[in-house]
C-alpha cells in the first residue's frame, strides 16, 4: 500500500508548488490512472512516489516505509519507466543478466511472454531498435520485474497503433492482487478499458480520486445527436464530432455505460466541487 | 520485506559494479583504448626526436617522456576525476542509477571501482606497456629502468626522501583527481569544464592572497611555527613527512565531501532543476 501524506513540493528556485498538500492511497490489486493537465504535477508526484524527490513537506510510505530512504529493499520493489528512459546499447540478454538480479521477483519466462505481445523476441540488440521498440522492451522488462509498485509516465507514447493495444494486453495480463500499478497519461483514449481507479490532480491539490466502478455506478456517459431530448438534466454538455457527450446522473434504470474520460476530465476540472464533496 | 536486505552488500556492490560495466563497456574500452594510443604515440614520437646519428639519446628520450608523462598524467587524472559521476549527467540516466536496488554507499564505491582504480590503472598500465614496448623495439633502457639506475646515484644518506617523493608523487596524481571527482558529483553535466574554470578562479584568488598575506604578516604566525619546529636541515625529512600527512588529509576531506555531495546529489533536491 502507498501512501501519500499531505505532501506539497516546489522545485528550487521555483516559488509556484508543483504540488500542494496532496493526499492519496494506492491499493494493491488495482491499476490507477493519473490525470492532470500539463504541469500539474504528475511526473513530480510520480518521482516522489519513487522517492526520487523529498516533498518539502509531508511524506510518501511504501508499507510503512519512507520511500524517500530509498533502501535497497523498497527499491527492489519500486520499478519506473520514465517518459524518457536509459537504456544501454547492448544485448538485452545482457541487460536482462545485469539488472535482473537486483529484483527478486523477476521472471524470465514472464519476460519472454510480455516481449511476445510487443513482437519482440529475448534475442535482441538495444542499439538496433527504434525509439518506440526500446520502449516496447523496456516496458516488457518493467512488468516482469514482478515489484509490488508499477509507476509509468506517459507509457503509450512513442508506441504505434498496435503495439498501443499490446501494452494494454500486456498490462491487464501483468496485473495480481499484491501489485499496484499507477500510470500517468494524457493518452486517456489508449487506457479507458485498463484503469481500475482515476486521479485527477491539479496544483491545488487532488480534484477526483475515484473507482471507475464507482464512477459508472453514479454516472451515465452519453454520446447523442439529440441534445435537446438526452441532454435535458445533463450534468455536462461537451460538443462533439457529429454530436455531443453527455453526462448525466444514473438512475438505477438506467444502462451502466463505459466512463468517456475525456468528458469527465473537462467535468471534473470545471465542477471540482461535485468530486470533492463526494 | 527482509531488513537484512538493507544491510552494506560486497556482493551486491559487485554486482552494481558489473552492472556500470557492462552497461558502459564500449565506452570504457574504447576511452582505454584512446589512452593507450596517446600514450603509445608519444613515447614513439619522443623516441624519434631524441634519435641522432650516432644513436638515440636515452638519457634525452626519459627527460622529454618524464615531462610527456606528467601532461599525460595530470590531464588523463583529471578525466578520470571528472568521469566518476558520469551515470548521473542526464535525468533519464539519474533516475536509472538511483532507482537501482541498492545502498548509495554500494554505489559510490562501485563508481570509485570502474572509474578511479579500473581507470587509474589503465592509465598507468598504458604509460608503462607503451614504454616498454617503445623501448624493446628500439633496443634502449626504458625511462623508467633510467629512473631506477639514478636511484644508485642518489647519496646515500639523502636515499631516506626517495619514498617520500614517491609518496608526494601519488598525491600529484590524488589530489587534483580528488578535486575533479568532487567536481563530478557536484556538477554531473559538463563536469571538466566547470571544475577546471573553478580550480582557474581559486587559483587566481591564491596568487592574489598570497602576496598580499606575506606582505601584510598574516602569514607570520604560521611561518615562525615552521622555523621553530623545523628549523635544521636534519628536521626537513619530518617537515615533508609533515607536509604529506596534510596533503593525505587534505585528500580524505575532498572524498569525504564528494561522499557527503554524492549522498545529497542521490537524495536530489536540486534534482529535475
Amino acid at each position: 500500500m502507498i501512501t501519500v501524506s499531505n505532501i506539497t513540493y516546489a522545485y528550487p528556485g521555483n516559488s509556484a508548488n508543483a504540488l500542494c498538500n496532496i493526499s492519496l492511497t494506492f491499493a494493491p490489486g488495482a491499476i490507477y490512472g493519473l490525470l492532470g493537465a500539463n504541469g500539474t504535477g504528475k511526473s513530480t508526484l510520480l518521482y516522489c512516489i519513487a522517492g526520487l524527490l523529498k516533498p518539502q513537506s509531508g511524506s510518501v510510505t511504501l508499507d510503512s516505509t519512507d520511500t524517500f530512504r530509498r533502501l535497497p529493499s523498497t527499491l527492489s520493489e519500486i520499478f519506473i519507466v520514465p517518459e524518457e528512459f536509459d537504456m544501454p546499447s547492448i544485448p538485452l540478454a545482457d541487460f536482462v543478466k545485469q539488472n535482473a538480479k537486483f529484483y527478486p521477483n523477476f521472471s524470465a519466462e514472464q519476460l519472454e511472454t510480455y516481449l511476445s505481445h510487443f513482437r519482440l523476441t529475448p534475442d535482441i540488440h538495444l542499439g538496433r531498435l527504434s525509439m518506440g521498440q526500446r520502449k516496447k522492451a523496456f516496458i516488457a522488462f518493467a512488468l516482469a520485474c514482478n515489484t509490488s509498485v508499477l509507476l509509468m509516465d506517459e507509457p503509450t507514447n512513442g508506441l504505434d497503433i498496435p503495439g498501443k493495444v499490446e501494452f494494454r494486453r500486456a498490462v491487464v495480463s501483468a496485473m495480481t492482487d499484491n501489485r499496484t500499478i499507477v500510470i500517468s497519461t494524457h493518452q486517456v483514449r489508449d487506457l479507458d478499458r485498463v484503469l481500475d481507479h482515476l486521479v485527477m490532480i491539479s496544483p491545488s491539490g487532488v480534484v477526483l480520486n475515484r473507482s471507475i466502478e464507482s464512477l459508472q455506478r453514479e454516472f451515465q456517459f452519453i454520446f447523442t445527436q439529440n441534445r435537446d431530448v438526452d441532454g435535458v438534466g445533463a450534468l455536462w454538455t461537451q460538443p462533439a464530432p457529429g454530436g455531443y457527450n453527455i453526462i448525466r446522473l444514473r438512475t438505477p434504470e438506467m444502462d451502466e455505460t463505459d466512463v468517456n474520460l475525456e468528458s469527465l476530465f473537462e467535468f471534473a476540472f470545471s465542477n471540482p466541487e461535485i468530486f470533492k464533496q463526494s | 520485506m527482509n531488513p537484512n536486505y538493507d544491510k552494506f552488500s560486497l556482493k551486491r556492490m559487485w554486482a552494481v559494479t558489473t552492472h556500470y560495466c557492462v552497461a558502459n563497456g564500449r565506452k570504457l574500452l574504447v576511452s582505454s583504448f584512446v589512452i593507450f594510443a596517446m600514450t603509445f604515440l608519444i613515447s614513439l614520437l619522443i623516441t624519434k626526436m631524441t634519435g641522432n646519428d650516432d644513436g638515440l639519446d636515452s638519457a634525452a628520450r626519459a627527460a622529454m617522456l618524464g615531462i610527456m608523462y606528467l601532461f599525460i598524467i595530470g590531464l588523463g587524472s583529471t578525466i578520470i576525476g571528472s568521469l566518476t559521476f558520469s551515470s548521473y549527467s542526464s535525468k533519464p540516466k539519474r533516475i536509472s542509477a538511483m532507482m537501482l536496488p541498492a545502498k548509495k554507499s554500494e554505489k559510490f564505491l562501485s563508481m570509485l571501482i570502474v572509474y578511479i582504480v579500473f581507470g587509474n590503472i589503465v592509465l598507468f598500465g598504458s604509460i608503462f606497456l607503451s614504454e616498454w614496448i617503445t623501448a624493446s623495439m628500439y633496443g634502449l633502457t626504458s625511462a623508467f629502468e633510467q629512473f631506477r639506475l639514478s636511484f644508485w646515484y642518489t647519496e646515500p644518506k639523502l636515499r631516506q626522501f626517495v619514498p617520500l617523493s614517491f609518496w608526494g608523487a601519488v598525491c600529484y596524481v590524488l589530489i587534483p583527481q580528488a578535486i575533479y571527482l568532487l567536481g563530478s558529483a557536484l556538477w554531473p553535466r559538463l563536469s571538466f569544464l566547470k571544475t577546471a574554470i573553478a580550480m582557474s578562479i581559486f587559483q587566481l584568488l591564491l596568487t592574489i592572497i598570497m602576496p598580499i598575506s606575506t606582505m601584510s604578516g598574516w602569514i607570520n604566525p604560521f611561518l615562525e611555527f615552521m622555523s621553530e619546529h623545523f628549523d635544521s636541515p636534519e628536521a626537513a625529512y619530518n617537515s615533508i613527512c609533515f607536509i604529506l600527512v596534510c596533503a593525505y588529509m587534505l585528500l580524505a576531506g575532498i572524498y569525504v565531501l564528494a561522499w557527503l555531495r554524492f549522498r545529497n546529489l542521490a537524495v536530489a533536491k536540486r534534482f529535475l532543476s
